[in-house]
């Protein structure tokens, strides 16, 4: 059946989901199967994440960037650990177990923090998907694809509510990697 | 300073975005990366034909949502434009038809006054409907209350008489004198008189039993209206549209 979509020469006629689905089919549904470990979960999981990139089409300019890519991915894996979880009966473990239960009340980032850390974006990032990657993926989310908290909680299946929680404490992850310094994805 | 310090806190706000922004943008450069390394494991990997099914099925059914949405917009602009068209078209035959009507009661009105029949005429107080057709006298009424035909007309010498009736025994008589050095003079014994303006000449109204008789000077000449079935205000306008012959 691919095939016969492949067969479409006139990249033109082709509309953007279909596009998409074309081009990254194959590797998200690794980035899923990765994760749940079963043929037919990432399946659904795949069917579940297009249903929904359907809504926030909009949002997609290009569709052979890196910023689509990673966009897809963050949704599928988002969608995919929540499957995994809801199976498994897990109930995710949160920042302030490995943390402390004061580790997120102060988000605050100074300005000099800032500005010594902005060419380690790179680490900081690295730290904070270590640490959860959800938390990574709900701030490029909110920040860098400049997503309302209702729409992120739309594609990856939570509430607008825990959203802003975890975002609350992505921000207290990631101060406190700075406030540790960047061996501490090394550690 | 409170200036100052909300436009500090402003500048850390943007600050902090730009830096998150700055995390999430190298957070989406890792996940590209660490699928790129990865390449050779999903490149070759056999994605279940299932889900090439569902993805032609679903992508039909939103090209045909999204077809329907399309027609659904299209449908109702159309239906805007035939709708305003429609109304436009409406309008113009109203107009058309009203423009019609008037020019088909003038054509009435100018047949009937070859025959110095006179009916009412309040809607063409420029034309000399009511006047007999080789009428050279210096006035003519431009409005003639209803039921009322010319039964008699002179003129001589500048001076000139036009009589109506109605039919019921009512008449009303419009003259004038023309005389320069004329001043008006009128006998108001027994006769209730009031003074009322025609244009902007004072006027004398009269009246005794069904007489009433209206009295003023328009171009140095005595104009006079005498009518035994007409109202006051009736009379009054008679006056108003007195019109001069060019």
């Amino acid at each position: 059946m691919l095939a016969i979509l492949l067969m479409i020469d006139d990249r033109e006629k082709r509309d953007k989901l279909e596009e998409l689905y074309i081009t990254y089919h194959k590797e998200l549904f690794f980035v899923a199967f990765q994760i749940l470990k079963d043929y037919y979960d990432a399946e659904d999981v795949i069917q579940t994440a297009f249903v929904k990139i359907i809504k926030h089409l909009d949002k997609i300019s290009k569709i052979k960037c890196k910023k689509t890519r990673a966009y897809l991915v963050i949704i599928v894996r988002n969608l995919s650990y929540d499957r995994y979880n809801e199976k498994k009966k897990i109930i995710t473990k949160d920042f302030s177990e490995e943390f402390g239960e004061d580790a997120y009340k102060d988000t605050d980032i100074s300005l000099e923090q800032y500005v010594l850390n902005l060419e380690k974006g790179k680490e900081l990032a690295a730290a904070l998907n270590k640490i959860n990657p959800s938390y990574a993926d709900i701030l490029t989310l909110r920040y860098f694809y400049e997503l309302s908290n209702p729409e992120i909680g739309e594609l990856i299946n939570l509430s607008s509510d825990l959203v802003s929680v975890r975002l609350h404490r992505a921000k207290a992850a990631l101060k406190k990697i700075l406030s540790k310094g960047w061996d501490y994805n090394e550690t | 300073m409170k200036h100052n310090s909300i436009m500090d806190q402003n500048h850390s706000l943007e600050l902090e975005k730009n830096f998150l922004k700055h995390i999430g943008y190298e957070h989406g450069n890792l996940l590209c990366d660490e699928l790129d390394q990865k390449e050779a494991e999903w490149r070759d990997l056999k994605t279940p034909e299932s889900l090439d099914r569902w993805f032609y099925q679903f992508h039909k059914k939103y090209k045909r949502r999204i077809q329907r949405r399309k027609f659904t917009s299209s449908f109702i602009k159309k239906a805007a434009i035939i709708l305003l068209a429609f109304l436009g078209i409406q309008a113009m035959l109203i107009t058309t038809v009203e423009a019609y009507r008037f020019r088909f009661f003038d054509t009435i009105i100018n047949f009937t006054s070859k025959f110095t029949q006179i009916d009412f005429v309040e809607n063409e107080p420029d034309d000399m409907v009511n006047l007999p057709k080789d009428w050279a006298g210096k006035y003519y009424l431009s409005y003639i209350p209803e039921g009322y035909q010319l039964v008699n007309s002179e003129f001589e010498h500048g001076n000139g008489y036009l009589k109506y009736e109605n039919g019921l025994g009512e008449v009303f008589r419009f003259f004038w004198i023309s005389g320069e050095s004329t001043t008006l003079r009128t006998d108001s014994d027994d006769k209730d008189m009031k003074k009322v303006m025609i244009h902007d000449e004072e006027a004398f109204l009269l009246k005794k039993d069904k007489m009433i008789n209206l009295h003023w000077i328009l171009n140095q000449d005595i104009l006079t209206l005498e009518a035994t079935g007409l109202r006051n205000n009736e009379i009054i306008k008679v006056a108003e549209k007195i019109k001069q012959l060019k």
